[in-house]
């Protein structure tokens, strides 16, 4: 018996003994999804990596992230300043502005990263046989490690110039959950198209800021006529930035829970759509990527 | 014992664009932004109805020209891509090697890409921690490992990235040509590594170009002919198919005038023997003649002729008519001849097939493949005690000289 340990076997993941290649199905989703769990250790390598691939060769890697909403804050607050106009209604204009331009960076990088996922890792998905969801998850979850460096400013900027907080933190992983979920579905969504169409990477880099005007972050909701306001809350990012602001800021208003259920069942109804369009698509995009 | 592997039918479509101009609304409002999307997309069956089984610890070939659908057959089956008809079942976890080195980061150290591509080819964590010393080791890069793989040379990355792959133990294994990495003594190392997974009887499913690799490793082959399975069977009989053995002999050769918009044109060949009586088979001992009739259309800086022999699967030679006057002259219109020696005891007893090529600098005008046969036999001599008797290794009859014995 040969000892050498090259002849010891490596196992591999755990896989179904028996399978079964058959053309494309919707059906073929719940196998999908049932997979994303099996190819776990796969989905923390890929988190790890697109992380690790966006920092490397740069000098200050991911201050980066909190650098942005940070100076675009000083920028805007310095602007506001000269002209004096006061855009939010907390007390502290730097505070609010730091809280919504947190959520939409992170609701923003969550939604183009995933949108790039398959086109930026076509060299694996035409080699090696992967749930092709894994990419779009893995991207929006990376984006979870900006948003922790973000949150430490922002929470460390709250306790030094706010009020303080208050028990209503408690309900900030709700709507950070909820932002990340708009994000991943929206990404899924669009990562096929985009990797058919490139088209779609370059209008949502254009219709993200039109997004972001039509969402409370640099201004207040205060402002928006009353007769449009059951149509402002149809976007679900103008609950979510307000229910950020809520659960950190003192001084801010309570998002409209009304509202905010409509957005719940919204994004629901999105990540549906997504996975079944994901899934229709999919077989597609090895083919022609 | 039940199959691996048992293909039903498998068929892939794929839409190409091809030279025609769409007549869709749409093709053609895209076509005025970009012109290539003018053109209609056509069907292409990259597989088209196939059907085989693989037995458990089976080593099978598959074989065919470029584009003949070997790749898309392997991506099929091991699920990256998905059939258009048909299906397969594939008993047995299935590690498909496609290409080496997959997912490799140039900016990432080589430790971080042995695990990445490690955990991408289906090891877990543990696994590779407990084997990283020995793919590291096999790949010789131990002084490098936790260097940016951008400063890797193309064949230490592409030796990391075999030395992951050749620590893998799938059940069924997938593997598209990954031996040709390296240089020619890990080449040698590969090898003997794929040698090693045979004896341990993983089922494998081997594509390769190199005819005689797939001889000497598979017991079985599937030919591809666009899509389809043309052979199946011992590998030998499919190589045969692929590669026709040379029968019979044709001394003798029409090339049809059709496309003959060309500015030259063959017009025949024929094999010969001195006196210029057409013959297919000669003796050893015997030169062979070989003419070939051609016109001219209009005057050429240069007409060129090629000839290739080949005997079995092997190209023997091939010729140009340029090796003695490399300096050419204005080739006139007209109807002309060339005529080619090949000296007696040079080619040793067999069957061999001559193709035809004719050029002008830079471009090939005609390819004529085996299009003239001829055998050599012994018909003067008899080789059963000679060094280039028909059994021996060697292709031609070398006539090298011994001096000596002689005192150093």
């Amino acid at each position: 018996m040969n000892s050498n340990s090259a002849e010891s076997p490596i196992s591999l993941r755990a896989a179904a003994e028996v399978h079964v290649v058959t053309p494309p199905s919707l059906l073929d989703l719940w196998r999908n999804l049932f997979a994303l769990y099996q190819y776990f250790a796969l989905f923390r390598v890929l988190v790890w990596r697109f992380v690790v691939i966006r920092y490397l060769q740069s000098v200050l890697g991911i201050v980066w992230v909190a650098l942005q909403p940070v100076g675009t804050t000083a920028v805007i607050l310095f602007m506001f300043g000269i002209v004096k106009v006061s855009p939010g209604d907390g007390a502290n204009n730097g505070l609010f502005l730091l809280a919504g331009l947190v959520t939409w960076q992170f609701f923003s990088r969550a939604l183009q990263d995933a949108t790039g996922s398959l086109t930026g890792n076509s060299g694996i998905l035409t080699k090696i046989y992967l749930p092709k969801l894994i990419f779009p998850l893995a991207a929006a979850t990376a984006a979870c490690l900006d948003l922790a460096v973000m949150l430490v400013i922002l929470l460390a900027s709250v306790l030094l110039f706010g009020n303080g907080v208050t028990e209503r933190i408690v309900f900030l992983p709700v709507f950070v959950a909820l932002v990340l979920l708009f994000g991943f579905a929206l990404g899924t969504m669009l990562s096929p198209i985009n990797a058919l169409y490139r088209d779609v990477g370059f209008l949502l880099g254009f219709g993200l800021q039109f997004w972001m005007y039509l969402t409370p972050v640099l201004y207040s909701a205060r402002f928006v006529p009353e007769q449009y306001k059951s149509q402002y809350y149809l976007n679900p990012m103008a609950t979510l930035v307000e229910g950020i602001r809520w659960s950190l800021l003192v001084d801010s208003p309570p998002p409209a829970f009304v509202f905010l259920a409509i957005n719940i069942f919204t994004i629901v109804f999105v990540l549906i759509a997504a996975l079944l369009i994901f899934q229709k698509l999919e077989s597609d995009v090895v083919d022609r990527i | 014992m039940q199959p691996a592997i048992i293909a039903d039918g498998l068929s892939k479509r794929f839409f190409i664009r091809t030279g025609e101009v769409s007549t869709k609304f749409s093709s053609r409002a895209a076509g005025w932004l970009r012109p290539e999307f003018k053109l209609e997309r056509k069907p292409l069956w990259a597989l088209n109805d196939v059907n085989f089984d693989v037995a458990q610890g089976e080593i099978l070939g598959i074989i065919g020209r470029n584009g003949s659908g070997k790749s898309t057959l392997l991506k099929v089956l091991s699920g990256i891509m998905r059939p258009t008809r048909g299906n397969a079942l594939v008993r047995g976890r299935i590690g498909a090697l496609l290409e080496v080195g997959t997912g490799f980061h140039p900016d990432m150290t080589g430790r971080e890409n042995v695990f990445f591509n490690g955990i991408l080819l289906g090891m877990s964590r543990d696994d590779i921690r407990s084997k990283f010393d020995e793919i590291v080791a096999f790949a010789e890069v131990e002084k490098f490992i936790d260097m940016q793989i951008k400063h890797f040379s193309s064949g230490m990355q592409a030796r990391l990235g075999f030395a992951v792959a050749a620590h893998l133990r799938p059940e069924i294994l997938v593997v598209d040509e990954v031996l040709s990495v390296g240089d020619i003594l890990f080449q040698e190392k590969s090898i003997a590594r794929m040698g090693e997974m045979r004896k341990s009887s993983i089922t494998t499913l081997f594509v390769s170009h190199n005819l005689n690799s797939v001889a000497a490793i598979c017991d079985r082959s599937i030919l591809l002919d666009r899509g389809m399975v043309k052979a199946l069977g011992a590998t030998r009989d499919v190589i045969d198919k692929f590669v026709p053995p040379v029968v019979g002999g044709k001394a003798r050769a029409e090339f049809d005038s059709n496309g003959s918009s060309g500015p030259a044109r063959l017009i025949c060949a024929a094999l010969e023997c001195e006196d210029g009586t057409p013959v297919d088979q000669f003796d050893i001992a015997e030169d062979i003649w070989l003419r070939v009739r051609y016109t001219v259309k209009v005057p050429l800086a240069a007409f060129q002729l090629s000839v290739r022999v080949r005997v079995g699967h092997d190209i023997l030679f091939q010729t140009d008519d340029t090796d003695q006057h490399t300096v050419l002259g204005i080739h006139s219109p007209g109807l002309f001849e060339k005529r080619l020696k090949i000296r007696n005891m040079f080619l040793k007893e067999g069957d061999y097939a001559v193709s035809i090529l004719s050029g002008i600098p830079l471009q090939l005008l005609e390819e004529h493949d085996d299009i003239l046969q001829f055998s050599v036999v012994a018909r003067s001599m008899s080789t059963e005690f000679k060094s280039f008797r028909r059994e021996r290794p060697g292709k031609i009859i070398f006539q090298g000289e011994w001096l000596g014995p002689s005192k150093p």
